[in-house]
C-alpha cells in the first residue's frame, strides 16, 4: 500500500518535471495576456481614482481604438504611426465628449445612475461598432513587422513582447503624471476632496475631462497593442471586464497594483485554462472578482477606505 | 373637495374595469399572435418587477438579474423535462430555487454596495451563462433545452390556456407586490434605500431585510423566467446573459424606478410591444436600450410614471393655487 502510494507520487512528481517547460509556457504567456489587463485596469483606476464611478464602457473604448486604427490604415491607406496617433486622439476626444453630454449631469443625482449611464453608452458604442464594421473578426494590420523583437527562450511573439514593453512604459508613464506633474498632483487632490480642490482653484470639471480623456487615450492604446492578442470584433469590449478583475485584485486605488493584478490574473487564467478546462479561465476571473471584494475589497495593494457616516 | 374626490374613484373605477375587459378578452379581440406577445411582455414584467424591488425599493444595485431569470427557466424546464412536475408546480419551484439562489448574495451586500455589487453580481450572472452552456450533460448547453408542452388540468398550454395561465400568475404575484411595497417589508426596504445607516440605527435588521430582498427579487424574477420557458419552449444559454439584465432594466428605469408594479408592467408592455409592432426595431434592440437608458436619465427621472405624477401635481397646482403641490414623485 505504501510502495503503492510513492511510486504514484514519484510518477505525479515526474509527470510535473517533465510538464516544466509546458508550464514554464503557460506561465509567461499568462503574464503576457496579464500585462494587457493590467493596462487596462490602470484606466479602471484612474476614472474611479478621479471620479468614483466605475466605467463600464472602458472596453469599447479599446475596441474602438483598434476599429479605428483598422479603419485609418486600411480603409483610408494611411501610413502605420499616423493612424495610430490619429485613433488615440479621436478615442479620447469620444470619450470626452460622451462623458460630457451622457455622463456630467449625472454626477449630482447619484452614483447608481452613472454607472448605469456608462453601461448604456458601453450598449450604444458595441452597436454602432457592429453596424458599421460587422459582427465578424475584422484583419487588424500588423503593427510591428518591421522591428521585430524576441527574447531568446521566451515563448512570445515579437508583438506580444513589443505591447508588453508598451503597456509597461505607458504604466510607469502615467505613474510619474500622477505623482511628479502639476496635473497630477491636481487629478489627485480632485479624488481625495473634490470641494476642498475647488477651494484651491483646481477646475474639478476640467480635471474629470482630463480623466476621462486619458482613459479613453489608455483604452485605445491597450486595444491597438493587443489587438493581435484578442481579436478584433465587436464584443471585444469584454477585455474591459478582465482589465476591472485586474484593477480589483491589485487595488482598487493603486497603479502598480492594477499590473500586479493583471498578471495575476492572466497567469492563473492560463494556468486554469490548461490544468483544469477551458470553460473554466473564463469563470475564473469572476471568481476571483467575487472573493477579492468580499474578503478583501481594497485589492493586494491599496489602502483599506474608511468610509465615514 | 369630498365631491371632486368622488368623481376622481369613479373614474379610476371606470378605467379599471375598462383595462380588466380588455385584458381578460384580449386574446378574443387581437388573435393569438398578440396574445402571445402579451405573454411574453408579462413574463418580462415579473422580470422587471424583481428587479425594481430591488433596485427601486431596496437600493440594492444588481446586474444579476438575467441570472435568477436563467436560474427559474432551467430549474421549471429541467423538472418537467426530467421528474415529469405538472407546470404550476414546475414554475412555483423554478422561482423558489432562484430565490434560493439569491438570498446569500444579499450577504456580500451588506459590505459592498454601489458599483461594486454591481460588479459582483455581474460576475455571478457571467458565471451562470458558463455554467447553463459548459454543464452539457444537464442543459444541453449550446443546442438548447427543448421544453414539452405542458398541460393545466385538461388544457394544453398554448395559445389561449397560456394567456390565461400566465395571466393568473401574473396577477397574484402583482397583488402580493403591491401588498410586499405596503407592508412593514417594503417600507424597511424604503428604509434602506433612503439611508442605511439611519435605517440601521432605527432597529432594521440590514442582515435580514437585505437578503430578503434579494430573495425576493430572485423568486419574482424566476417566475418569470420559468413561464417564458413554458412559453417559447426552447432556452439556451445566451438567452440569460447580460443583455437580458439591460432589457430588464431598461423596462424598469422607463416604466419608473420608484413605482414598482405600475412602472415595471408599463415599461415591460411598452418594451416588448412596441419592437414587435414596427418590426425594424427588433434588428436595433440592443441600441434602442442604451438609448433609452440615457435619455430617461437626463431628461425623464422617475420615468413614464413619474412623468405622468410630476404633470398631473403640476396641472392640479396651477388650478387650485395649492401652496404645495403634494410629494413630489420621481428623481430616483
Amino acid at each position: 500500500m505504501v510502495e503503492k502510494i510513492i511510486s504514484s507520487t514519484r510518477l505525479s512528481i515526474i509527470c510535473f518535471l517533465s510538464d516544466m517547460p509546458i508550464l514554464f509556457d503557460v506561465i509567461i504567456t499568462g503574464i503576457g495576456a496579464g500585462v494587457l489587463y493590467g493596462l487596462v485596469g490602470l484606466a479602471f483606476v484612474l476614472i474611479l481614482k478621479a471620479t468614483n464611478v466605475v466605467n463600464f464602457f472602458q472596453g469599447d473604448t479599446c475596441a474602438f481604438g483598434a476599429y479605428l486604427t483598422v479603419f485609418f490604415a486600411a480603409q483610408l491607406h494611411l501610413n502605420l504611426p499616423l493612424a495610430v496617433g490619429l485613433s488615440i486622439l479621436s478615442a479620447i476626444a469620444l470619450t470626452v465628449f460622451l462623458e460630457f453630454v451622457g455622463l456630467r449631469p449625472l454626477y449630482k443625482v447619484s452614483i447608481i445612475q452613472v454607472v448605469i449611464g456608462t453601461v448604456a453608452i458601453s450598449m450604444i458604442m458595441r452597436y454602432l461598432i457592429r453596424l458599421y464594421w460587422g459582427p465578424q473578426v475584422v484583419p487588424f494590420p500588423d503593427l510591428f513587422k518591421d522591428i521585430p523583437l524576441k527574447i531568446p527562450g521566451i515563448p512570445l511573439g515579437s508583438a506580444t513582447v513589443w505591447m508588453m514593453i508598451l503597456a509597461t512604459l505607458s504604466i510607469s508613464g502615467f505613474a510619474i503624471f500622477f505623482k511628479y506633474t502639476r496635473w497630477g498632483t491636481a487629478l489627485r487632490a480632485c479624488c481625495q476632496d473634490r470641494s476642498s480642490a475647488s477651494l484651491m482653484g483646481i477646475n474639478v470639471g476640467a480635471m474629470m475631462s482630463l480623466a476621462w480623456g486619458l482613459s479613453g487615450a489608455i483604452g485605445s492604446i491597450a486595444g491597438i497593442a493587443g489587438a493581435h492578442m484578442i481579436s478584433v470584433y465587436p464584443e471585444m469590449g469584454i477585455i474591459g471586464l478582465k482589465g476591472f478583475v485586474a484593477s480589483i485584485l491589485g487595488g482598487a486605488n493603486s497603479i502598480p497594483g492594477a499590473l500586479l493584478g493583471g498578471v495575476i490574473l492572466g497567469v492563473l487564467e492560463n494556468l486554469s485554462g490548461f490544468y483544469i478546462s477551458f470553460a473554466f479561465r473564463d469563470l475564473i476571473a469572476f471568481i476571483i472578482m467575487i472573493f477579492m471584494l468580499i474578503v478583501r475589497p481594497s485589492g493586494l495593494l491599496g489602502k483599506p477606505v474608511v468610509r465615514k457616516v | 373637495m369630498l365631491k371632486r374626490m368622488s368623481t376622481n374613484k369613479w373614474k379610476v373605477g371606470v378605467l379599471v374595469l375598462f383595462v380588466a375587459f380588455i385584458i381578460i378578452f384580449y386574446p378574443k379581440i387581437f388573435g393569438w399572435y398578440w396574445a402571445f406577445v402579451l405573454v411574453l411582455a408579462g413574463c418580462y414584467f415579473l422580470g422587471a418587477l424583481g428587479y425594481n424591488i430591488l433596485l427601486g425599493l431596496a437600493g440594492q444595485v444588481s446586474f444579476g438579474q438575467a441570472a435568477f431569470f436563467g436560474i427559474g427557466a432551467y430549474t421549471s424546464s429541467l423538472l418537467i423535462l426530467l421528474l415529469d412536475f405538472p407546470a404550476w408546480a414546475s414554475v412555483f419551484l423554478g422561482g423558489l430555487f432562484a430565490g434560493i439562489i439569491a438570498y446569500p448574495i444579499g450577504i456580500p451586500a451588506l459590505k459592498i454596495s454601489g458599483h461594486y455589487l454591481a460588479l459582483v453580481t455581474l460576475a455571478f450572472s457571467e458565471g451562470f451563462v458558463v455554467i447553463f452552456h459548459e454543464w452539457v450533460s444537464l442543459t444541453e448547453g449550446p443546442y438548447g433545452l427543448k421544453v414539452p408542452l405542458t398541460t393545466f388540468g385538461p388544457w394544453d398550454l398554448k395559445t389561449e390556456a397560456l394567456y390565461y395561465f400566465v395571466l393568473v400568475i401574473v396577477g397574484i404575484l402583482a397583488f402580493t407586490a403591491y401588498n410586499i411595497d405596503r407592508s412593514c417589508i417594503g417600507r424597511a426596504f424604503k428604509a434602506i434605500r433612503d439611508g442605511e445607516v439611519a435605517a440601521s440605527s432605527l432597529g432594521i435588521n440590514l442582515m435580514n431585510y437585505k437578503t430578503m430582498a434579494f430573495a425576493i427579487s430572485g423568486f419574482y424574477s424566476g417566475v418569470g423566467g420559468a413561464l417564458l420557458a413554458l412559453a417559447t419552449r426552447c432556452i439556451m444559454p445566451w438567452d440569460f446573459d447580460f443583455r437580458l439584465t439591460i432589457a430588464l432594466l431598461t423596462m424598469v428605469v422607463v416604466g419608473g424606478l420608484r413605482s414598482t408594479i405600475a412602472g415595471s408592467a408599463l415599461g415591460a408592455v411598452l418594451l416588448t410591444f412596441f419592437p414587435e409592432w414596427t418590426g425594424k426595431l427588433l434588428e436595433i434592440k440592443e441600441l434602442m436600450y442604451g438609448l433609452l437608458l440615457l435619455f430617461c436619465f437626463l431628461f425623464l427621472r422617475g420615468g413614464i410614471v413619474g412623468g405622468l405624477a410630476r404633470a398631473k401635481d403640476k396641472i392640479g397646482a396651477r388650478k387650485q393655487l395649492r401652496p404645495f403641490s403634494g410629494i413630489r414623485h420621481g428623481n430616483a
